[in-house]
């Protein structure tokens, strides 16, 4: 029984996500066998408004960026784990709430070394 | 539904692995009617409100009201050249708008439009609704990094980092939902609204709505976050070199994102599919277990959800009308150092009214 609960809920899920991507190949491949076709060399050429490209745009990033991707997985795992104990909060009662309140005070700790090493300040 | 389903079936006894691929095409082309016709629908109406707002008629010509304006749009799209930037990645250019899309399109499956109609009903509902959804950022790096375009690579850049940022505390706002009702299936947490309009959790939750309302509108890049797509310095921002198809694909991801967020937000915050009134209005006529008053309760549900969801969208576009654009290093800013704090807070504040209410 909980073999087919499961097939009724993530089998379905999985055929949903196959149909999904055969839905947006299949309209690109309509638009293939309909669309017009007249390319020339300034036609492909990189979009600059209108002016020819100058240079590669294929660069490097400021690491700002990647600073708030590293802190964006710390903070995403946080929230993953608080769900959970969002769910069963109300059965645990105020132990949950203190081992909450213990698990959210370590973080606060990295998101305070981060605010002072200016990780969000694009500016600079 | 799926019991309803599998019954009619199991009348002719047909086995079950073509009962669940069947019901599994079943569920897909309804949602992707839904999707198509609410993007359809969306679009109009949001040129039609800006119209209005800023004193113009909008759309007008194509048809009465103009209400074939998008579908005219649509079938020009698909007629157009597919032009790819000679320098470009192309195999990456051309995955990007399908890796954008389809997150969005599955995650129509898991939001309930009533009692019965939801694709699949997952105890882990919003778990899997956002597991699945932040797969789309990897569509837009994609998009801007293959395109070999300047604007391009700004707007992918500025587009994930806002994506991602706002993502936490739009996550932290759920768990404050989640812990009032106990529950992450999407219907649990509708029927425990169900009580009229002072049971939603727009009361309980007030700061979480509006954390989620703010992240909801970043994370579909629109105004007044709409810093990738800023046309006056980045042209389109990470979509600027794609064109035909490919470009329907991003425009239809984005409006389809704005719809199921908003019906999340209604489901999370307004109380779903039930009544305002606390009450159906169905039953007032007939009896709750007589076959007219099911049948009648079905569309009642159906009515009060979408009249909530194009509230919400409403509240959208008229922001969009109203406020001017943000700086970048302010938007960082704001999320980091006042939304992520402040919905930590709010969290931690809705537990204690948790173990002291229930």
């Amino acid at each position: 029984m909980v073999k087919q609960m499961y097939i009724e809920e993530y089998g379905v899920f999985g055929g949903f996500v196959l149909l999904a991507i055969i839905f947006a190949f299949a309209a690109i491949f309509t638009s293939f066998l309909v669309r017009a076709k007249a390319p020339y060399k300034e036609k492909n050429s990189t979009y600059e408004c209108g002016v020819r490209p100058d240079g590669d745009a294929q660069i490097k990033f400021p690491i700002k960026y990647y600073m708030t991707a590293i802190l964006f997985i710390v903070f995403e795992v946080e929230a993953v784990f608080i769900l959970p104990w969002a769910v069963y909060f109300k059965k645990l009662g105020l132990a949950a709430f203190v081992s909450g309140v213990v698990f959210v005070f370590i973080l606060f700790l990295g998101w305070g070394y981060a605010m002072k090493r200016d990780f969000f300040d694009y500016k600079k | 539904m799926f019991e309803i389903y599998s019954s009619i079936l199991g009348y002719f006894s047909i086995p079950y692995v073509f009962v669940v691929i069947s019901w599994c095409v079943v569920v897909f082309c309804f949602c992707a009617a839904l999707l198509i016709g609410s993007v359809l629908a969306l679009v109009l109406w949001e040129r039609k409100l800006l119209g209005y707002f800023t004193v113009r008629l909008g759309p007008n010509r194509v048809g009465p009201w103009g209400v074939f304006q998008t579908v005219a749009d649509a079938v020009k799209l698909l007629f157009k050249e597919d032009i790819i930037n000679s320098s470009a990645d192309r195999l990456l250019f051309s995955l990007a708008p399908v890796i954008f899309f389809v997150p969005v399109m599955v995650v129509y499956c898991l939001v309930p439009f009533n009692q019965r109609l939801i694709g699949v009903e997952s105890s882990v509902g919003l778990y899997l609704f956002f597991a699945v959804l932040s797969v789309s950022v990897v569509g837009i790096l994609f998009a801007g990094w293959s395109s070999d375009n300047k604007y391009s690579l700004l707007g992918a850049g500025r587009a994930v980092s806002q994506v991602i940022s706002y993502e936490v505390p739009l996550l932290l706002s759920i768990c404050g939902v989640v812990l009032l009702c106990g529950s992450m299936n999407p219907l649990e947490i509708a029927e425990w609204q169900s009580g009229g309009i002072f049971c939603w959790n727009l009361w309980a939750g007030f700061a979480s709505c509006l954390i989620f309302f703010v992240c909801m509108l970043a994370e579909l890049n629109r105004c007044p976050f709409d810093l990738p797509e800023a046309e006056s310095e980045l042209v389109s921002g990470y979509n600027t070199e794609y064109s035909g198809m490919k470009f329907a694909l991003f425009f239809l991801a984005e409006y389809s994102l704005l719809f199921i967020l908003s019906c999340l937000f209604v489901v999370l915050f307004l109380g779903g599919y039930t009544s305002v009134f606390g009450s159906y209005v169905s039953f007032w006529m007939f009896s709750e277990d007589s076959f007219w008053g099911r049948f009648f309760v079905f569309f009642e549900q159906i009515f009060w959800m979408f009249a909530k969801v194009f509230f919400v969208i409403f509240m959208v576009i008229w922001v969009r009308a109203t406020l001017p654009r943000m700086k970048m290093n302010s938007l960082i800013f704001f999320c980091w150092k006042f939304l992520f704090p402040i919905s930590v807070v709010n969290l931690l504040l809705l537990a204690l009214f948790g173990y002291f209410a229930g």
